[in-house]
């Protein structure tokens, strides 16, 4: 997660204070909004998708913060709510009775055709290895291995088991070096 | 054995932490914009409820009400309606209206008309001689359907 400036706790009380609560959300989303984009970007590839799951996130946290009990850490409560908004659009994307997995093919066309593209062969070739995952494989493992979550974490963010969770992420990683290897790097 | 780690700092996308932040900062404040505006939304949402909620009542009350006065009339509360009429009165209302007593029906006890005619009967049969009895057990013997 991002360095805070001001702690959760901080954070949570100024959201929950009526007078504070706009300035507390703009706190919020400064120190937590890159990490929400990239985890979402990851998930939904377009840029353009990107930008309107992040609103709705955005919007979501906001009308929802009053009913946050601190069960959980901040950081993973926004991580769920915009994982579940990135899985939402790909369901509204996904053709009627598909599963979201067939959507992995149709993900790597819109990688590659994005218009701010940089990045070299080996990592454009890393990016397709990810998106042949399942999704649930996926997420788990970009929120491993980018956003360096613990299995805890990341089962606070999915809600699936830790177990679940570990296996997910050694498949993941066996899949990705299959790939990179059948594709001689 | 594949190193990944390798991959992990290159950025594909090619998206700047400015231009991120830039995103964010329009997304939080279109956010606060959209929250602003749904509470009136809220407000106006919660009047229609209430109101809602209350013609509703008012139309279940008068319903129930219109529905109680069409009820089927208990036995009970037929003998009460009985008992406040005149006697010729009360005998076309129970021609009228078909009283069935039950075991719980306390206001059935009072009514002893039908064993009040039958101790006249008997009053009556045992004044009369035997050959009139004979009459009346030859009517009833030639006349079955009686």
């Amino acid at each position: 997660m991002t360095n805070t400036s001001i702690t959760d706790q901080q954070l949570i009380d100024m959201l929950n204070n009526h007078a504070q609560r706009d300035q507390g959300f703009r706190q919020l989303m400064r120190q937590y909004g890159r990490c929400l984009y990239w985890h979402v970007r990851r998930i939904v590839i377009d840029h353009d998708d990107a930008e309107d799951v992040l609103q709705e996130t955005a919007i979501k946290v906001l009308e929802s913060i009053s009913k946050f009990k601190g069960d959980s850490q901040l950081g993973t409560w926004l991580y769920r709510i915009a994982t579940n908004e990135a899985l939402m659009h790909l369901r509204r994307q996904t053709r009627l009775f598909q599963s979201i997995d067939t959507i992995g093919p149709e993900l790597a066309e819109r990688l590659v055709s994005q218009p701010d593209l940089v990045g070299d062969e080996a990592a454009m070739l890393f990016q397709r290895a990810i998106l042949q995952l399942p999704t649930q494989q996926r997420i788990a493992f970009n929120l491993r291995y980018y956003d360096e979550l613990s299995y805890e974490q990341i089962a606070q963010v999915t809600g699936k088991s830790v177990a679940t969770l570990k296996s997910n992420y050694h498949y993941a990683v066996k899949k990705i070096e299959n790939y990179l290897k059948e594709h001689s790097l | 054995m594949i190193e990944l780690d390798k991959y992990k700092d290159k950025n594909p996308f090619g998206i700047t932490d400015d231009e991120i932040d830039h995103l964010v900062n329009n997304s939080t404040e279109r956010a606060i914009e959209q929250h602003h505006d749904q509470r009136p939304t809220l407000r106006r949402l919660a009047l229609w409820t209430a109101t809602a909620a209350a013609i509703l009542g008012a139309v279940f009350m008068t319903v129930r009400m219109l529905h109680q006065d069409t009820e089927p009339m208990t036995s009970q509360s037929k003998m009460l309606a009985i008992n406040d009429l005149d006697t010729s009165e009360a005998w076309l209302a129970v021609d009228q209206v078909d009283i069935e007593p039950t075991l719980t029906d306390a206001k059935a006890d009072e009514y002893d008309g039908p064993a009040e005619e039958m101790k006249e009967v008997d009053e009556l049969l045992e004044t009369m001689t035997d050959d009139e009895l004979d009459a009346i057990d030859y009517f009833f013997d030639e006349i079955p359907e009686y």
